[in-house]
C-alpha cells in the first residue's frame, strides 16, 4: 500500500516506512543509539528528499524515544539528573558546532578533514569498545560500570557528588562537557551523538550500560524534539505522514529492542555496539573513497 | 451606392479576407489535434500516480512526437569532488528552467524521425533535453545536467525514451501516459507534433493539472505557512503517540 507524503510531495510505500521503523526502533530499544546513522540514508535511498528524511526522522525519534524513555523510566534505567547534565552540554555544542561547521565550510577542504576524523574517532571507539567487550566476557559481569582511569581523573573536578541513580559520583562538569563534545560532533557530522554518547557515559563517567540506554534515550527525546521542530521551522522540512509512518514502526521495534535489552547481558550490548560502530565507520570510509555512480546529487541548497 | 451593393462588396472583402489572411484554412488537413483524459487528477494521500489517455487525429502519413512536461523551476546539484583519495562534496551547479518532470512518446525513434539538430533544438530526447538545461555549453555544465538528466531518470521523473505512440493508417493516435507518484503538484504541458519528411508540420497543445486534495493542502500549506508552530505540532503528536504505545504495550 502506497501513501503520499505532502511534505515531501510524492508517494511510498508504507509497509517499508513500517518496516524501516520498526528496524530503527529495534536498535533505539536495545542501544539507546537513535538510528538517525541508518535510517536518513534509506530514506534518501528510497528518494525522498535528504532534507525532509533527516528532518522527518528526527520527529519520529522523538515519539520513539519518549516510548523507549517511558519504558527505561518504569524500570528505573534512566538518570534524570545525570540526562539533565548531559542535554545541557549537548545543546550549547549543538549550537557551537553549528556556528564551527560555518567557518571551516568557509576555508576550503574543511570537509574532508572532519570527515577523516570522524571515521578515525569512531574506529578508535569501536576498536575500544569491541576490546573492552569481549574482556568484559572474560571477566565478570559485575565489572560492568567499573570506574576506569578516567572516571578517576574526572572525580577530581569541582563540585563532584553523587548520581545516585547510576551509582558514580563524579563532577557535573564531566557530563556537561562530555554532552557539549557530542552536540560539536554532531553538528559537525549531521547524525545523532549516540555512538559518541553512549561509550563516552560507559567509559568516562563509569555509569552501567543498563542506565546508560535508558539516560541516552532520555537525553535523545529531547534534542530530537528541539531538532525536529527548528527543521520544520528554518527548512520546512517535516513530513508528518512520513514520520508517522516510521513512528508506527520503531514504537513496535523500540518495544521489542527493550525486551531484548533485558535478555541480553552488558558484555553483549558492548559487543553489538562496538560492531555497529565499527560497521558504521567502514561504511563511511567506503562512501569517501569510493567513485560515486553519480557525479551530482540532489539538493545542495 | 446603394445598400444591395454595399452588401454585396462588404461580402466580397471578407470573403477575400478568409482566404488569404487564415492560413489554418488552407492547412486545415495539416493540423493535429490532442485530447486528454482526464485532464486533471486529485493527489490524495493514498494517491498513486496518474495515467493520462492521450488521443487525437494526425494529418496524413505523419508520425507523432508527445512531450508532457512539468513546471520549470530552479534546481540546484551539489557535485562531488576527489580531495587527496576521498570523495567529498564539491561545487553546487544551478540548473534555472528544469521542468520539473519530462516525458517523450513517440511513434518512432526520434532519430529516425527528425535530423539531430532540429531535434537538438526542440528539446527532444536525452540530449536534446541536456542541451536545453544547461545554460552554457561549458563542460561543468554539460556534465551537470546529464548527470541531471541521469538522476532524475533514476527517479522516475524524466522519461527520453520515447516510442509507444500508436498511429493508425487513418490518422487516428493515442498513447497513455503515466505519471510517477512522485510527480509534483502543478500543471503539466502535454505537446503533440506531426512530422512528416523530417519537418515538423504541426502541433498542438493541452494542460493536464495535478491538484491537491483537501487534507493534502491542509498539510503542505500549514508545514509552509507556519513552519514552527507545525513542528510544535509533529513533535507534540509524536511523543503522545510514542507514550500511548509504551502504555499500552506496558498493559499487555
Amino acid at each position: 500500500m502506497n501513501v503520499y507524503l505532502p511534505v515531501a510531495s510524492m508517494t511510498a510505500n508504507l509497509a517499508l516506512l513500517v518496516g524501516l521503523g520498526g528496524v530503527v526502533g529495534f536498535l533505539s530499544g536495545l542501544l539507546g543509539v537513535g538510528g538517525g546513522f541508518l535510517l536518513t540514508p534509506l530514506l534518501i535511498m528510497m528518494g525522498i528528499d535528504p532534507v525532509v528524511s533527516a528532518a522527518s526522522g528526527t520527529c519520529s525519534l522523538a515519539g520513539a524515544s519518549a516510548s523507549g524513555t517511558l519504558a527505561h523510566l518504569r524500570a528505573r534505567n534512566v538518570d534524570v539528573a545525570m540526562g539533565s547534565f548531559l542535554l545541557a552540554g549537548g545543546v550549547a555544542g549543538g549550537g557551537f558546532g553549528t556556528w564551527l561547521v560555518k567557518l571551516l565550510r568557509s576555508q576550503g577542504s574543511a570537509d574532508v578533514v572532519i570527515i577523516a576524523a570522524y571515521v578515525v574517532l569512531l574506529a578508535s571507539v569501536g576498536i575500544v569498545m569491541f576490546v573492552e567487550g569481549l574482556l568484559s566476557r572474560v571477566r565478570s559481569e559485575a565489572e560492568d560500570g567499573k570506574e576506569t582511569a578516567l572516571c578517576r581523573v574526572l572525580q577530581r573536578l569541582p563540585f563532584t557528588r553523587e548520581f545516585p541513580v547510576s551509582g558514580v559520583r563524579t563532577s557535573p562538569l564531566a557530563p556537561l562537557a562530555l554532552g557539549f563534545l557530542v552536540g560539536v560532533m554532531a553538528s559537525l557530522m549531521g547524525v545523532g551523538g549516540g555512538f559518541f554518547l553512549i561509550p563516552a557515559m560507559t567509559f568516562a563517567l563509569g555509569m552501567p550500560m543498563r542506565v546508560v540506554v535508558g539516560t541516552s534515550l532520555f537525553q535523545m527525546l529531547f534534542t530530537s524534539a528541539f531538532v525536529a521542530v527548528m527543521q520544520a521551522g528554518l527548512n520546512h522540512g517535516v513530513d508528518i505522514i512520513l514520520a508517522m509512518g516510521i513512528f508506527a514502526g520503531s514504537t513496535a521495534g523500540a518495544r521489542l529492542g527493550a525486551m531484548a535489552a533485558r535478555r541480553v547481558n552488558a558484555s553483549q550490548l558492548k559487543l553489538l555496539l562496538a560492531l555497529m560502530v565499527l560497521g558504521l565507520s567502514l561504511k563511511m570510509l567506503n562512501d569517501l573513497l569510493k567513485s560515486p555512480a553519480l557525479i551530482f546529487a540532489a539538493g545542495g541548497g | 451606392m446603394t445598400a444591395r451593393a454595399s452588401f454585396l462588396f462588404a461580402f466580397t472583402l471578407a470573403m477575400a479576407l478568409a482566404a488569404v489572411g487564415n492560413p489554418a484554412t488552407a492547412a486545415a488537413g495539416e493540423a493535429i489535434s490532442a485530447r486528454l483524459s482526464p485532464s486533471e487528477a486529485e493527489v490524495g494521500l493514498g494517491f498513486d500516480g496518474a495515467r493520462i489517455r492521450v488521443e487525437g487525429e494526425a494529418p496524413p502519413g505523419c508520425d507523432v512526437l508527445l512531450t508532457v512536461l512539468g513546471e520549470r523551476a530552479k534546481m540546484t546539484f551539489s557535485s562531488k569532488r576527489k580531495a587527496w583519495a576521498f570523495w567529498i562534496a564539491g561545487e553546487k551547479v544551478a540548473f534555472e528552467n528544469a521542468p520539473a518532470l519530462y516525458i517523450l512518446k513517440s511513434s518512432a525513434p526520434v532519430a529516425g524521425i527528425l535530423p539531430e539538430s532540429k531535434a537538438m533544438e526542440m528539446g527532444l530526447g536525452k540530449e536534446g533535453l541536456v542541451a536545453s538545461l544547461a545554460s552554457s555549453s561549458s563542460p561543468v555544465q554539460l556534465l551537470g545536467a546529464r548527470e541531471m538528466v541521469r538522476l532524475q531518470k533514476k527517479l522516475g521523473l524524466y522519461d527520453t525514451d520515447g516510442g509507444e505512440i500508436v498511429v493508425k493508417p487513418d490518422g487516428r493516435w493515442a498513447v497513455d501516459v503515466n505519471l510517477p507518484g512522485r510527480a509534483p503538484i502543478g500543471s503539466y504541458e502535454v505537446t503533440a507534433i506531426a512530422v512528416r519528411g523530417r519537418e515538423a508540420v504541426s502541433s498542438a497543445k493541452a494542460l493536464f493539472v495535478l491538484r491537491p486534495s483537501r487534507p493534502v493542502a491542509l498539510i503542505a500549506g500549514f508545514a509552509r505557512s507556519h513552519g514552527f508552530v507545525y513542528g510544535a505540532v509533529a513533535v507534540i503528536l509524536a511523543i503522545m503517540a510514542g507514550l500511548a504505545a509504551g502504555g499500552l504495550f506496558e498493559k499487555r
